[in-house]
């Protein structure tokens, strides 16, 4: 490949993959069976963004294995809902067209464990996007390293990464033991308590594999996802592991290596709480945007929203956006849910994320949210105050205008 | 004492070749270059960052690790593309998503910069403001106290 005989866009992509390999001494390359492409998005590098993925794509690359899109810079069917300036949906609409001709899946999703094609349990793949990366190797079990942006393209027209980090069993075992204490039922379903444990321990343990105990077996995949996000965001989690609930964790003794933990933490409520005061970043209640959907709103999370609102509407002074991906938004709309949250007021984007946007045309000053992923970035690329809060107080929010701290 | 006496020299660890010189800006938090750098300045712009509102354009850039967003490796060929990158960067461990940021810069715009890892040991002893020279072709940082 690196020869030049299968195209130059194969041999551009495979000296990309050798110089990582060599860097953190992969001894071989190997088959890869699926591939995450993150570099997709116009707005994460510009214009150097699109000068790679086009020269990918006249050089004629093809993808090679089945490869999903990761978010686009705007919401492709509505992006004039949303004020897009037109030289910025042009140059997206120009990211997009180049991936495409690659034969890449229009998902256009941060979540693309939600959607069609999720490897199994032990699949070697590349996957790009921090949020995706912990969700994929933690919770289904499939190998990727923390790939960044445009190696995962390199990845998916080879068919090849260097084997290496968390490909290999070896690297996977736990490093920290982490306790969560005095918790009761919330740690079931609230995704906000999982956003600001995953931003805890990502500024605590930064890529140090953690080995999670005491989160009861019935915890929904809407709080892994947080936590997958929150602990990418604000450190550089990659892998986690749950006693009971992630296939890797059979028990504390086999998790770790050689058996044992590096050290110990423990979480408490108010541990928790303080990390939420940080993060909040306005003194006052009131808010003019609500954006939830980071990652892309599940089907439940939805379900969800529409059990809190219970057929009230939201305030007219209030802008309230869920970003999910399409496959979501047509179930939404097969079962009727859509029609119920677009009565109640609320604004649904596809393909896209709010961090991706120039918002100066709605002028907002305060956004809350439930992910602690959001509350990491929005304040530096959106110039935003944040407030924090789970569903039901960002609900209960769109309706009043504030949002109270329990 | 004499500039010669206050020079140090340490070995280094190259990620990406390449020769610089310039003024040392160490910070001990990691960083995020998505959503923590404004590619069009090469201004800090994560509020939760110490170095917060400051310009890493032709610094010698040290700080320990990276964190956050896979995109990372795309704000660093942005910031090469508008001329806005620091002179070198300088961990104790660059992870692979940075790394990629040089390395896929020369493909694209045939300049990139050098990116090297030193110990922690030595890294704990820069300063901002050190006048800092390195030779990631033969591998040593150079270093003379402000």
């Amino acid at each position: 490949m690196l020869s030049g005989k299968k195209g130059e866009a194969v041999a551009l992509a495979m000296r990309i993959l050798v110089k990582l390999g060599e860097l953190y001494g992969a001894k071989e390359m190997q088959p890869i069976s699926k591939a995450h492409i993150d570099g997709c998005c116009y707005q994460t590098a510009g214009d150097a963004g699109l000068d790679f993925a086009e020269k990918l794509a006249s050089l004629g690359a093809k993808v090679v294995v089945p490869t999903t899109t990761n978010v686009t810079g705007r919401d492709i069917k509505r992006w004039r809902e949303f004020k897009m300036p037109e030289w910025l949906a042009e140059k997206c609409q120009r990211m997009e067209e180049a991936y495409t001709s690659m034969g890449a899946i229009p998902t256009w999703t941060c979540a693309p464990y939600l959607s069609a094609f999720i490897p199994r349990f032990g699949e070697q793949i590349v996957w790009a996007e921090s949020n995706a990366i912990v969700y994929v190797n933690s919770v289904i079990g499939a190998r990727t390293h923390r790939y960044g942006d445009f190696v995962d393209a390199c990845a998916a027209i080879t068919g090849r990464a260097p084997r290496f980090g968390l490909h290999l069993s070896e690297n996977r075992q736990g490093e920290v033991l982490v306790q969560m204490e005095d918790f009761g039922e919330e740690l079931i379903d609230d995704t906000s308590i999982y956003g600001l444990l995953g931003y805890k321990l990502g500024i605590i343990l930064g890529s140090k594999i953690p080995v999670i105990e005491g989160i009861p077996e019935q915890v929904t995949q809407d709080c892994l996802k947080a936590l997958s996000a929150a602990g990418a965001a604000s450190g550089s989690m990659a892998l986690f592991h749950i006693i009971g609930v992630t296939p890797e964790a059979l028990s504390l003794e086999q998790i770790f290596k050689k058996n044992i933990p590096e050290y110990k933490i423990v979480i408490k409520p108010s541990d928790l709480m303080k990390v939420r005061d940080e993060l909040d970043s306005s003194d006052e209640e009131e808010v003019d945007l609500i954006a939830l959907g980071c990652p892309h709103f599940s089907y439940s999370e939805f379900y969800s929203v529409l059990k809190v609102l219970n057929g009230r509407r939201i305030s007219k002074k209030i802008e309230f956006f869920i970003f999910t991906n399409r496959d979501i938004y047509r179930a939404l709309y097969h079962t009727g849910l859509l029609s119920d949250l677009i009565h109640a007021g609320i604004r649904i984007a596809t393909d896209t994320c709010i961090l991706h946007w120039p918002l100066s045309a709605w002028g907002f000053k305060v956004m809350a949210t439930n992910s602690g992923k959001f509350t990491k970035y929005a304040p530096g690329l959106l110039g935003l105050k944040i407030k924090f809060g789970n569903i039901k107080q960002c609900v209960e929010g769109a309706i009043t205008g504030r949002i109270r701290k329990i | 004492m004499n500039n010669k006496e206050k020079r140090e020299i340490y070995p280094v660890k190259i990620i990406f070749k390449g020769c610089a010189r310039g003024d040392a800006l160490v910070t001990k938090d990691s960083l995020s270059f998505w959503g923590g750098i404004d590619p069009s300045s090469g201004i800090i712009k994560d509020v939760h960052h110490e170095l917060y509102g400051q310009s890493i354009k032709n610094r010698i850039f040290f700080f320990p690790r990276g964190a956050g967003s896979s995109s990372g490796c795309g704000v660093i060929m942005e910031m090469v593309r508008c001329n806005t990158n620091p002179a070198a960067i300088i961990n104790i461990e660059t992870e692979s998503i940075l790394a990629l940021g040089p390395i896929i810069a020369e493909e694209l715009y045939h300049r990139s910069f050098p990116m090297v890892n030193i110990e922690e040991s030595v890294f704990n002893l820069i300063q901002t403001g050190d006048y800092i020279e390195i030779d990631a072709d033969k591998g040593y940082l150079m270093r003379t106290k402000k």
